[in-house]
C-alpha cells in the first residue's frame, strides 16, 4: 500500500472512532465551566493561566481510563461499579450523581436564560422553547442525529477563540501567566484553583465518555485511536478555557470590572470589548448551555438504568425503555423550571449544594476506576501498567484532595 | 414429604457458617457454586470469607447438615469442594444474563434458591424493583408505604431458572456452556439475538456470537447496527468471519466491510472465489450507487432460446439468485438486449424464442447511477428489480428494489 492510501486509511478509522471524546470535553465547557473561568480571568487576570495545562493532563488521565474500559469490557462505568461492588454503593452513587448531574443541568438552562436575554429574548420564552426542543430531539430522533448535531455545536466554541483575539490580550503576559505559576496565595485563589479543575474534571463526564465509546463500538485494535480522541478533547477544552480566561483578563480585568457569572461577563464584555466581542461570548454561553442541557440528561438517564438493569439508549422507544425516557424527561424539565422559577440569589446555594456533591463523588468514582482498571479479570491485558499507575493514583489523589479541599471550602464559606 | 424453605441468595450470603461440633462460626458464607448438570441447577460448594484462626475457604456441598437464613452447619470434611459451573455471586448477582424465552438480556437483582431435603436448588431470578428494594432493605418500609397509600403490593418479577443462560464467569475453563447455549439459540429470531449481542459487554457478546452457527451468526449479524458489525467482525478470527460472510447477501457483507479498514482485505482473502470476487465488485463502487448494492448474479439467457427451454431451467437457478422472476436476454458479448417477466413467459407459447417477445421499452441503470435516481426509477415503473449495465451496454448485475428500500430506510432514520 503507498503512503497516501495507507494515510486516507488511518483517517479514516480515525473517523469512525472519533467523537466521544472531543464531544464529552467540549460539553465540559458548559455554563458552569465558562461561568469558572470567566470569573477566573476577571478578577485574576493572566496569573492563573497555568493551572490550565495540568488540568488538562489530569483530564487525559481520568479519561482514558474511561475509554479504555468501555473500549475492553463493552460495559458502560455504572455497570461495571455495579458488577465489581454491588447493588448498594452503585444505588447510592446513583442517587449522588443524579443530583450533582440536576444542578449542572439548572447551571446550564440558567446561562441559556442570561445568553437570550443578552440577544432580547425573555427567558420565559427561551427556556421552555430549548428545553422541548432538546427533549423532542432525543424522543423523536435517532442516537445518530444526535450525535451529529452535537459535533457540529463543538464548532461553535470557535467563537470564544475570535472573541478572545478580540478582546486584543496581551500575549507576552499571557504566554508567561500559563508557563510560570506567579500566584500570591490564599485561600482565595485556592478557592478558584479548585473551582477550575473541578469544574473540567466532573463525575459526569466519566459515565458519558464511557458510555459513548461503548455505543460507538470502537473494537481493541483501533483503541489508539480512541485514545488519540480523548486526547485531542482534552485539549481543545484547554484552548477554549484559555480563550474565555484571555478574553476576560485582557477586558474586564484590565479595567478592574469584577463579574460572578458567565452571562455577567458577556455584558461586561459590550462597553470594554465591543459589540462583537460580547455577541460571540454570548453566542458561545448560549451554544454551551444548549449542548450541555441536552447531554447532561441523557447521561444521567443511561448511567441510572445501566446501574439499576433497566432498558436504555435514545434509540428505543418510550415504551421500550419507561425508566430511562422518564429519568431524562424529569431532569430535563425539573432543570429547566428550577432555573426559571429561582432567583439568582436562590441558584447559589443550589450550586453550592451541586459542587459539594460534585467534590465527594469524583474521588470515590476514581476510585472506583482505578480499582477496575487494575482488575486482571476485568482488564485481561489492559490493566494499567506500573508507570501509569503511579501516575494515576498520584494524580488521583491530587484531584480528589482538590475536590475534597473544595467541599470543606465551600462548606467553610 | 420434607419441607420446602425459599431463601433469597442476598439472605443467605454473609451468614455464618460453623462446625456442627463447634459453638463459634468459623467463617462467613460468601458464594455458592453451582452445577448445571441438570435443568435446575444444584448448589454443590460453597465459598467462605474464613475468619481469623481459620484457612477452609472452599467447601462441597456434601459437607453442609442443615442451612437457614441464620447460619449454615457443616460437618467436618477431608473431600475438597467439587468445580462448579457458575457462582452465583461472582456471575448471577447484579450481572448479566441472557433470558432465553424473552430473549432478552437481564441484569439480577436477585436468587431465588429453594431449600429442600438439605439440597439446594437454583430456582428463579429476581430482576424487578422489589429485589433492589430487599437488597437495600427498603423492602418492607416502602411495601407499607405503597400498600397504605395505594393499596397496592409491589411485585416480584422472576424469570424461571431453566431459561437463564448465565454468562463470562471469570475465566473458569467449562463455564460457559456454549454448546448448549447454541442449541437454545436457534428458536429466537436474529433480529431479538441482535438486540442481545447489542447488550452485552465485549467478552460475553463474543463468546454468544461464536457459539453460533454459521448461518445464524450471518442473521443475527444483519441485524446488528453498524457499529457491532464492526466490532463483533473485528474481534472474531478472519476465517470464521469469512464464512459468515458468505452466508450473507453480497450486498450485506460489503456493507459489513466497507466500514472495515484495512481488516476488510484480510477478510476477503479467505472468502471463497465467487463470494470474494463479487464482494470486491460491490466495494468498488460508491455505496451509494446502483453498483455498491447490486446482485452481479441474474438468470440469463440467450435471444434465441425457447420459452420452453428456459422455463425448464429456472427452478434449479432459484438456488442461486434472488431475482428469479425477471429473465435477462443478452447477446454473446453479454450486451443487454431485453427483459422478460415470468408471468409473460408462462402465457408464451412453449415453443416461441425469446427474440418474439421482448417488446417493450429497455429502462437501465449505470453502476454509479446514485440511489437516489435509482429509486426514483423503481418508483415510476413499479420493478421488482432494475438491471445495471456498463457504458457498453454490458449486463453487470441487478438492483433489487428492496436493496434500494433498506438503503432509504438508513436515510429515513436519520
Amino acid at each position: 500500500m503507498n503512503r497516501l492510501t495507507q494515510w486516507k486509511s488511518r483517517l479514516a478509522l480515525f473517523a469512525l472512532v472519533v467523537g466521544p471524546g472531543i464531544i464529552t470535553a467540549n460539553v465540559d465547557n458548559d455554563a458552569g465551566g465558562i461561568a469558572t473561568y470567566s470569573v477566573a480571568g476577571a478578577k485574576y487576570g493572566y496569573s492563573l493561566l497555568w493551572v490550565l495545562a495540568p488540568t488538562c493532563f489530569l483530564l487525559v488521565l481520568v479519561q482514558e481510563m474511561c475509554s479504555r474500559m468501555g473500549v475492553v469490557t463493552g460495559k458502560g462505568l455504572s455497570a461495571l461499579i455495579r458488577e465489581r461492588f454491588g447493588l448498594g454503593i452503585s444505588f447510592y452513587l446513583m442517587i449522588a450523581l443524579f443530583f450533582t448531574n440536576l444542578g449542572n443541568v439548572i447551571a446550564d438552562f440558567a446561562g441559556l436564560a442570561a445568553s437570550a436575554e443578552i440577544f432580547g429574548l425573555h427567558r420565559w420564552w427561551a427556556v421552555p422553547i430549548g428545553a422541548f426542543l432538546l427533549w423532542h430531539m432525543v424522543i423523536k430522533g435517532s442516537y445518530r442525529t444526535v450525535e451529529r448535531v452535537f459535533f457540529i455545536a463543538c464548532a461553535f466554541y470557535v467563537s470564544y477563540l475570535i472573541s478572545g483575539f478580540m478582546a486584543g490580550p496581551d500575549w507576552k503576559e499571557a504566554i508567561y501567566g500559563s508557563i510560570v505559576p506567579n500566584t500570591t496565595w490564599n485561600s482565595e485563589t485556592l478557592y478558584m484553583i479548585v473551582g477550575i479543575v473541578g469544574t473540567t474534571i466532573a463525575p459526569w463526564m466519566q459515565f458519558y465518555q464511557q458510555a459513548s465509546v461503548v455505543e460507538k463500538g470502537i473494537p481493541l485494535k483501533h483503541y489508539r485511536y480512541s485514545q488519540l480522541d480523548t486526547v485531542a478533547g482534552a485539549i481543545l477544552v484547554t484552548i477554549v478555557c484559555f480563550f474565555i480566561m484571555l478574553a476576560c483578563a485582557a477586558t474586564l480585568h484590565r479595567n478592574g470590572i469584577s463579574i460572578s457569572d458567565a452571562g455577567d461577563a458577556a455584558m461586561a464584555l459590550k462597553p470594554v470589548a465591543g459589540r462583537y466581542c460580547a455577541g460571540l461570548f454570548a453566542f458561545g454561553l448560549m451554544s454551551a448551555s444548549l449542548f450541555g442541557a441536552a447531554i447532561l440528561p441523557i447521561s444521567t438517564a443511561t448511567s441510572i438504568c445501566e446501574a439499576m438493569g433497566w432498558e436504555r439508549g435514545v434509540n428505543r422507544k418510550f415504551t421500550e425503555a419507561p425508566h430511562y425516557y422518564s429519568l431524562y424527561t424529569v431532569v430535563l424539565f425539573t432543570g429547566a423550571a428550577v432555573a426559571l422559577a429561582a432567583s439568582k440569589a436562590m441558584l447559589i446555594p443550589i450550586m453550592l449544594f451541586s459542587q459539594v456533591v460534585n467534590g465527594i463523588l469524583l474521588p470515590v468514582i476514581i476510585f472506583f476506576m482505578l480499582r477496575i482498571t487494575s482488575d486482571k479479570t476485568i482488564m485481561g491485558t489492559h490493566t494499567n501498567s506500573k508507570w501509569f499507575s503511579m501516575v494515576a493514583w498520584s494524580g488521583a489523589i491530587i484531584t480528589a484532595s482538590i475536590s475534597i479541599l473544595m467541599v470543606v471550602m465551600t462548606l467553610i464559606q | 414429604m420434607p419441607p420446602v424453605v425459599f431463601y433469597n441468595l442476598s439472605d443467605l450470603l454473609g451468614c455464618p457458617v460453623r462446625y456442627v461440633d463447634e459453638k463459634r462460626p468459623f467463617a462467613r458464607l460468601y458464594d455458592i457454586g453451582g452445577s448445571t448438570a441438570t435443568a435446575y441447577p444444584l448448589a454443590n460448594a460453597l465459598e467462605m470469607t474464613p475468619r481469623k484462626g481459620s484457612c477452609v475457604e472452599f467447601l462441597p456441598w456434601s459437607a453442609v447438615l442443615s442451612m437457614t437464613a441464620s447460619e449454615t452447619v457443616i460437618r467436618r470434611t477431608t473431600e475438597s469442594a467439587p468445580i462448579s459451573d457458575f457462582w452465583a455471586r461472582r456471575d448471577v448477582l447484579d450481572d448479566q444474563v441472557v433470558d432465553v424465552s424473552g430473549a432478552q438480556v437481564l441484569r439480577v437483582n436477585d436468587v431465588h434458591l429453594i431449600y429442600s431435603d438439605n439440597k439446594l436448588i437454583f430456582g428463579h431470578v429476581e430482576i424487578g424493583l422489589r429485589g433492589i428494594l430487599r437488597r437495600l432493605k427498603f423492602e418492607k418500609a416502602l411495601n407499607f408505604l405503597t400498600q397504605w397509600l395505594f393499596d397496592y403490593t409491589i411485585k416480584d418479577s422472576f424469570v424461571t431458572w431453566r431459561h437463564i443462560q448465565v454468562m463470562s464467569p471469570g475465566g473458569v475453563p467449562g463455564g460457559l456452556r456454549v454448546d448448549k447455549l447454541s442449541d437454545r439459540l436457534a428458536d429466537i429470531h436474529p433480529a431479538e439475538l441482535a438486540d442481545i449481542l447489542e447488550q452485552l459487554g465485549v467478552k460475553d457478546r463474543q463468546a454468544l456470537f461464536n457459539s453460533m452457527s454459521v448461518e445464524t451468526a450471518a442473521d443475527a449479524l444483519e441485524e446488528v447496527t453498524p457499529e457491532f458489525q464492526r466490532t463483533l467482525v473485528s474481534h472474531g478470527e478472519p476465517g470464521r468471519v469469512a464464512d459468515i460472510l458468505e452466508e450473507m447477501p453480497p450486498e450485506e457483507a460489503a456493507e459489513v466491510l466497507r466500514d472495515l479498514g484495512p481488516d476488510a482485505q484480510n477478510i476477503i482473502n479467505r472468502m471463497d472465489g465467487d463470494a470474494a470476487s463479487e464482494v470486491q465488485t460491490l466495494l468498488s463502487h460508491e455505496e451509494e450507487s446502483a453498483g455498491g448494492v447490486m446482485d452481479s448474479s441474474c438468470i440469463e439467457a440467450r435471444p434465441g432460446d425457447t420459452v420452453a427451454s428456459i422455463l425448464e431451467r429456472i427452478p434449479k437457478l432459484t438456488e442461486v439468485v434472488e431475482v428469479y422472476n425477471l429473465i435477462y436476454i443478452v447477446d454473446e458479448n453479454r450486451i443487454l438486449q431485453g427483459v422478460l417477466s415470468l408471468r409473460e413467459l408462462f402465457r408464451a407459447p412453449p415453443s416461441a424464442t425469446l427474440t418474439s417477445l421482448i417488446s417493450h421499452e429497455l429502462i437501465t441503470v449505470h453502476p454509479e447511477t446514485p440511489l437516489k435516481d435509482v429509486a426514483r426509477e423503481f418508483a415510476k415503473y413499479g420493478f421488482q428489480a432494475v438491471p445495471v449495465v456498463n457504458a457498453d451496454g454490458v449486463l453487470q448485475g441487478v438492483v433489487r428494489y428492496d436493496s434500494v428500500l433498506s438503503q432509504l430506510a438508513n436515510f429515513l432514520n436519520d
